[in-house]
This record gives C-alpha cells, sequence and structure tokens, in this order.
C-alpha cells in the first residue's frame, strides 16, 4: 500500500455537490474540510464535504476561473475575470472578503501564493505579470514580456521564480528579484491557429509545480483543428526545471477531442489530469510520470519512426554540414488508466490526504472522487460470507 | 446601363434626397462580423444575468446607453452610432441569415445591399466598381440578381490587388496598345445583335477595373502612421483600405471581420475578435467622421444572427436568430438612439421586434432609396424592399 492509499485503479465517484449553475473551477481547502469552486453565476460556492453544508461568496463582478489558498491555509484567493484578486476567510457562515484588489486592467487570470507565505503572483490579460505583498496588497513588481495574454502563473517552490504561459505557448521564467525575465520555452505544441476562422487558440488552462520544484505541468490544448467547435486534442506537457525542456507530453489514452482543463501531481508520484471533451462528457486521465515511464516512451516512439521511415538516397545525400541532428521531439505518454465523468471536467484537485478528487463540471455538479476500492455494503459483505 | 439607373438619381429617390444626393453622394460601409457575433458580448450585454456570461458593460458616449466592456473604443464613438437590439431573423442557419441581413429576404433571388446601391447611388461618371467586398477568405455569392453585371460585389483578398489587375511586367506599351484595339474590335462584333444594356454592362466593369488598376497605389503600399493607428493585422489594414476607398469614391464598401462562430471558447474568442475589431473600427469611424463624410456614409456593422443565451457546456454559445442586435450610424440614421428591447435573460424579443426585411428598408431609405418603389428593370416589376415590411422610421433622421 503506497503512502497515500491512493489507487488510481479504483476510483469511484462518492459524492455528488449539485448547484444548478456551470461550474469553473474548484479547489480542497488546505484542511481539506472544504471545496470551493468558482460558477458561471460570478459567485464562489463552498461545499463542507462531510456534511454537504453550502456558502456563496459574493464580491466578483465576473467569472473566477482559479482559487488558491495562502500558505498558511487561512485565507482563499479568487482569481477573476473582473479584474480582480478576492481575499476571503475560508470559514465561517458566510465567509466575507478581508480585501478586493483591482489587479489587472481587463481579466485576472491567475492568482497564486508564493511559498513563503508573504506574497502572491498574478497575471490579467493587460498582459502583466504581478506580484504583491499578502499583508498589505502592495504590488511589489509588475513585469511585462508576454505579447499575448498569459493565462497562469506559478511561483516555484523555491520563491526565486515564477514560471507563466501565454495563449501562444510561450512559458516566462521570471526571476522575482530582479523582476525580469530569466528565460524563455516556447511549448508551441499547445497553440494552433485556426484557419478558416483566423483567430490563436492555446495556453495555459492549468498549471502546477511538483512539490520538489523540479518539473511543472501546464495543461490546455493541441492539434487545432477547428476550435471554434471544440475541435482540438486535449494535451499536457511536463517541463524539466533544470533544462527548461519539455520532458514529455500527456495524452488521454483513448483518442479524445476537447481541452484539458485540470494537471495535478499526486504525492504518491503519478499526475492526473481532468479533461472536457468535445461531446459534453469528460474523464481524468492518470499518468506515470517517473523517468523509467518516459525513457520507455521514448525508445517506443523512436522505434516506431524508424520502422515508418525508408531509407531515401537524399538521406543518403547528406553531407556532414546537414549531419547535425534536430532536437528529438518529447516523447508522448498515454495515460495509463482513464475515470469516465458524465460532464465536461472543468477543474480538478486532489484532497490534502491525497485519497480523493475534487471535480467541477459543466453541469453544475461537484463530484468527489475517491481513489479507494468501495466500502463493501453490509449486504455485499454478507453475500461473500454465505458464498 | 439603363438611362434611367445611368442618371443614378431617378424616380427612385425621395425628392429630399435627390436634391441633396446631386452634390453629395452617399455611401456605405458594411463591417460584417462573419460567424455571428454575440449579442451578449457586444451590443445587448445582460451582466449578473443567468445567461449573462462573465463580461461586464461599460458607459457610452451616450447617456443611458451601455455596450460590452470588450468594446471601449467604439463606446466612445456610440453617439454616432445607433443599436437596434430587437431583431428577430426566425434562422439560425449562417446561409439563411446572411441572405436576409443582406437582401432583406430569405428566399428569392434579389440583389445585395452593395448591389442595390451601386445601381442607384453610383455616378455613371464614378470610375471605380460600385461594391467592393474585402475579405480574407471564401463566401463568394451572386449579389447582383437581376441587375447588372457591373454591380456585383468587386472581391478583394484582403489588401493585395484583385488577380491579373496589373499587366505583365516587360510587356511594351506598344503591345498593350494593339491588345485593347483588338478588345474593342471583339466587342463590337459581340454586340451585334445583342442588347445595348448587356454591352453597356460589359463595358462599365471592364472599365471599372481599369480605373483600378490606375489606382494600384492603393494596393502597393500603406501609410505606416495610418497602420499603426488601425493595426497591422489583416482587418486593420482592410479597414484602411475600405477608408481609402470610400475616399476614392467607392459607393459601398464592405469589411468582413472572421471568427465569430464561436461554438466553442466563445469568451475567449471574444476576447481576441472583438479586441481586433474595436480599436480599428473606432479609428475608421472616427477618420469617416473627421473627414466629413459621416453624413454621407451610412455606417453598419452586422451579423448574420446572434448566439445562444444558454452557454454550452464547451464555454460556447451556439446560432441564435431569435434576439440579436446591430449597430449602425451616419448617413440618414440618428445617432444616439437605442431600438427595441430583449427581456432581462435575452431569449427573446421584448419590444419592437423587426427583422431582416426592416432593417433593408431602413439602409435603403437612409441612404435615400424608396425602397417601397420597384427596381428599375425593364418589363418587371421587382420591388426594392419586402412590401411586408418597412424602415424603422423612427431611427431615420
Amino acid at each position: 500500500m503506497n503512502s497515500f492509499s491512493a489507487i488510481p485503479e479504483a476510483t469511484h465517484e462518492i459524492q455528488r455537490f449539485e448547484h444548478g449553475e456551470a461550474l469553473t473551477t474548484c479547489r480542497f481547502s488546505p484542511d481539506g474540510r472544504y471545496v470551493f469552486a468558482g460558477a458561471e453565476d460570478l459567485a464562489v460556492h463552498r461545499w463542507d464535504v462531510s456534511t454537504g453544508t453550502t456558502a456563496t461568496l459574493e464580491g466578483h463582478e465576473s467569472w473566477v476561473r482559479r482559487i488558491d489558498f495562502s500558505v498558511d491555509g487561512n485565507q482563499l484567493l479568487t482569481a477573476g475575470w473582473d479584474g480582480q484578486i478576492g481575499f476571503w476567510e475560508t470559514d465561517g457562515e458566510n465567509p466575507q472578503p478581508h480585501h478586493m484588489l483591482k489587479a489587472h486592467r481587463g481579466f485576472a487570470r491567475w492568482v497564486h501564493a508564493s511559498p513563503d507565505g508573504k506574497s502572491i503572483a498574478t497575471c490579467g490579460n493587460d498582459l502583466r505579470v504581478r506580484t504583491w505583498k499578502l499583508k498589505n496588497y502592495k504590488m511589489t513588481a509588475d513585469m511585462g514580456g508576454h505579447d499575448r495574454h498569459p493565462y497562469a502563473v506559478m511561483y516555484h517552490p523555491d520563491g526565486d521564480h515564477l514560471a507563466s504561459e501565454d495563449l501562444m505557448g510561450w512559458i516566462h521564467i521570471w526571476d522575482t528579484h530582479r523582476r525580469r525575465i530569466a528565460s524563455k520555452i516556447h511549448a508551441d505544441i499547445m497553440t494552433g491557429y485556426d484557419n478558416k476562422f483566423a483567430a490563436d487558440m492555446g495556453g495555459a488552462r492549468d498549471m502546477e509545480f511538483h512539490p520538489d520544484g523540479s518539473r511543472f505541468a501546464c495543461a490546455g490544448i493541441s492539434n487545432v483543428v477547428n476550435s471554434f467547435a471544440g475541435q482540438q486534442d486535449p494535451l499536457a506537457i511536463l517541463v524539466d526545471w533544470n533544462t527548461k525542456q519539455i520532458e514529455c507530453h500527456l495524452e488521454a489514452k483513448d483518442k479524445a477531442t476537447g481541452v484539458m482543463w485540470g494537471v495535478s501531481f499526486h504525492p504518491n508520484g503519478f499526475v492526473a489530469c481532468g479533461i472536457a471533451k468535445q461531446n459534453g462528457s469528460g474523464s481524468i486521465e492518470f499518468f506515470k510520470v517517473d523517468k523509467e515511464s518516459i525513457d520507455s516512451a521514448r525508445v517506443e516512439q523512436t522505434t516506431e519512426k524508424a520502422n515508418d521511415e525508408q531509407p531515401s538516397s537524399e538521406a543518403n545525400d547528406k553531407t556532414d554540414e546537414d549531419s547535425s541532428e534536430s532536437k528529438p521531439a518529447a516523447p508522448t505518454l498515454k495515460s495509463y488508466f482513464s475515470v469516465a465523468v458524465d460532464k465536461c471536467v472543468r477543474g480538478m484537485d486532489f484532497s490534502p490526504d491525497g485519497k480523493q478528487i475534487a471535480v467541477a463540471c459543466s453541469d453544475g455538479t461537484l463530484r468527489i472522487l475517491e481513489m479507494n476500492k468501495k466500502a463493501e455494503t453490509d449486504s455485499e459483505s454478507d453475500k461473500k460470507s454465505e458464498g | 446601363m439603363g438611362a434611367s439607373a445611368a442618371a443614378g438619381f431617378g424616380p427612385l429617390l425621395t425628392p429630399a434626397m435627390a436634391k441633396q444626393a446631386k452634390g453629395q453622394k452617399k455611401q456605405i460601409l458594411q463591417v460584417y462580423l462573419q460567424g455571428g457575433v454575440s449579442q451578449f458580448e457586444s451590443w445587448d450585454c445582460k451582466p449578473g444575468t443567468k445567461y449573462g456570461g462573465p463580461f461586464r458593460e461599460i458607459q457610452t458616449t451616450v447617456p443611458g446607453m451601455k455596450i460590452c466592456e470588450l468594446l471601449p473604443y467604439t463606446a466612445q464613438k456610440m453617439h454616432l452610432l445607433s443599436i437596434i437590439r430587437s431583431i428577430n431573423l426566425k434562422t439560425n442557419d449562417h446561409g439563411v441569415g446572411r441572405l436576409f441581413m443582406e437582401k432583406g429576404r430569405t428566399v428569392g433571388d434579389y440583389p445585395y445591399i452593395g448591389s442595390v446601391a451601386s445601381r442607384y447611388l453610383k455616378n455613371t461618371n464614378d470610375p471605380l466598381p460600385g461594391y467592393i467586398h474585402i475579405s480574407t477568405r471564401g463566401l463568394t455569392d451572386n449579389t447582383t440578381a437581376f441587375l447588372e453585371a457591373q454591380h456585383g460585389q468587386m472581391k478583394l483578398e484582403g489588401v493585395a490587388p484583385p488577380e491579373n489587375l496589373l499587366p505583365r511586367s516587360g510587356i511594351p506599351e506598344s503591345v498593350l496598345t494593339k491588345s485593347e484595339q483588338f478588345r474593342l474590335q471583339l466587342n463590337k462584333q459581340f454586340g451585334t445583335g445583342r442588347s445595348k444594356s448587356l454591352i453597356d454592362s460589359y463595358d462599365a466593369s471592364f472599365d471599372q477595373a481599369s480605373q483600378l488598376m490606375a489606382r494600384k497605389h492603393l494596393f502597393e503600399s500603406q501609410p505606416k502612421k495610418d497602420l499603426n493607428r488601425y493595426g497591422h493585422h489583416p482587418f486593420g489594414q482592410n479597414c484602411l483600405l475600405a477608408r481609402r476607398l470610400l475616399e476614392e469614391g467607392v459607393t459601398c464598401v464592405k469589411v468582413t471581420h472572421h471568427g465569430y462562430d464561436t461554438h466553442a471558447e466563445n469568451f475567449n474568442f471574444h476576447i481576441e475578435q472583438l479586441d481586433e475589431f474595436d480599436k480599428t473600427f473606432a479609428t475608421l469611424l472616427g477618420d469617416i467622421e473627421d473627414r466629413g463624410m459621416l453624413d454621407n456614409v451610412l455606417v453598419m456593422v452586422y451579423s448574420e444572427f446572434g448566439r445562444t443565451p444558454k452557454i454550452n457546456n464547451k464555454y460556447g454559445r451556439d446560432h441564435w436568430g431569435a434576439s440579436c442586435s446591430i449597430a449602425l450610424g451616419g448617413a440618414g440614421i440618428q445617432p444616439g438612439a437605442i431600438i427595441g428591447a430583449t427581456n432581462a435573460d435575452g431569449t427573446e424579443v421584448s419590444d419592437r421586434e423587426v427583422d431582416g426585411g426592416h432593417l433593408f428598408h431602413t439602409y435603403m431609405q437612409a441612404v435615400g432609396i424608396n425602397s417601397t418603389s420597384d427596381h428599375d428593370i425593364p418589363g418587371r416589376s421587382v420591388p426594392i424592399g419586402d412590401p411586408a415590411a418597412s424602415a424603422i422610421e423612427e431611427l431615420l433622421a
């Protein structure tokens, strides 16, 4: 048995909280007592997981698509498309905002608390990545560099760096002390131009660092066909922090069309991703992302490619100058297990004990999945005994 | 071209307009948001309601008139425009909606707005084509129906000159002259036994193309200073070309902005598309006003329909013709008005319902064409506008 008693293959739904309005994102509170979710009714909703008691947090004038918590767990942080960051109490019957910070002109896309608990990072449609002091809400850095809308920004666990990804798949690594870009990575696989409708589609729909800081994951889309009809592939990437190279791509084992709205590292080492499919259903996909799995996928793909390619005279005519090999494409890992969800997944989060997954769905339902074997009912137990 | 049409201002013009039109030709600028712009994300916001979506409304330069926050530059020009919020097209089909908005009818062989304008507003001595459509792709229509060929839309693929506009390089002038003489000779032979108006129509089309060739500078370069204001993206370039074509006297210029058929990611796509549209359109409208042209240029911003109130599971909105909006202003239109309304959730028209037929009459009468009369074609009686509909009188100046 692993340290968190999580068995992805045994994942099943244990609770369902109906809201009615489509949900946009969700997070477990750090103590595991609550799940908070954004909704298309402009409010944030809180469910007490054990009692089902609800509370409505009103204060934003637009949708909340990103929720985080202060490191001490006492403050809920919300990023709204009204350009505001909300700072809320988490407990109490009727949680109120301590403060609503006008953080961006246009839409605030993301908020993330720094590991030292003193700051937050935000990004918005004004193309800015900003940091703020948590204790007085003062801006400490205002950084430009994205040419298109940045969708997500996260602190590296060292607290000295940020990573942000924009619509065009550009990932900027920021030095928080020097307040400037330290390096760039182009995840061009995560963006595409829809020729028919003449528009770009892409960017990070979710982002997370591994707790040890060795890698981070970005979830979104790839292979744009007709994004105006939702025709593109859900995809996540893992990026190696040291080399700043894309380690691998994560795809559903069964071909899917849609958007990957969630990605999260589980303490046991696997990664889970939440997908909204074009047909209106969803799934949670589980991936083994250890070095062995990635190497194995790389070897498999190299072998497949070699088998597919016939030697040509053109290739044989290459001179020494031509022989420099292009950088090998990152291997694609397929999920090793998938759990179907009735409706589109728009956000997901592991519970602090690693046993459950909260899933925000497009039908306005918050689903709680448990990654463990179903508890036997008395009648089932009796039947086995009789058998 | 028939005699009365050649005069341009025959019995089809209202008397007041005919008098004025002698000195100041009316023109039309159509900005077509292809695919169906969302009324919730443009002209008829419902923030905080069941289907309102994430965007807020902002105040415009007209007291009490609010539009979507995605249009901040246009909001500063709304004193030049009016909004119609009560359009019910009774169709959710792209093709039918487009024809209804262009022809004022859903069925039948009728000419588009641009072709009608070219036919009745274009002076015979206007050198350029009467109806030019600047787009970046697709959608080839027969816009003339029974009108003469020279009133059909000339389609430009962005700011690139029309194919074969310029003579092949390296051909001596003497050869070109002989070629033209040969063409005229063939034309004469072709005309023997054929109707003069038909031959005149072909000749006019050829002459228009020749005149466009003489203005190749329009396509060769666009002033950088202007492009900085309009935007260097294709829509910015296209709108700048539209302004220059209007300045050159083209009767109807249509610019298509693609990318509004947002069945998925409606909100992110509207952020992107309207961000591109907003500043560019406001700049174009401002330039038309600054040049003193707005009294004579009817400006239309329209789609083939709107988008559903219900937000689907892909964050999209689907086709919706039952309650949609347009904006228009300039020649013959009262600025700063809001015509009609939808109910609180935007699911249906609640006041002053109109459709494509009413809009067509309104456009025509705004530029002085008597849309209740018949087309000026020999031997046939074809009403210009649908007799079952009428203009939105309270919107006309």
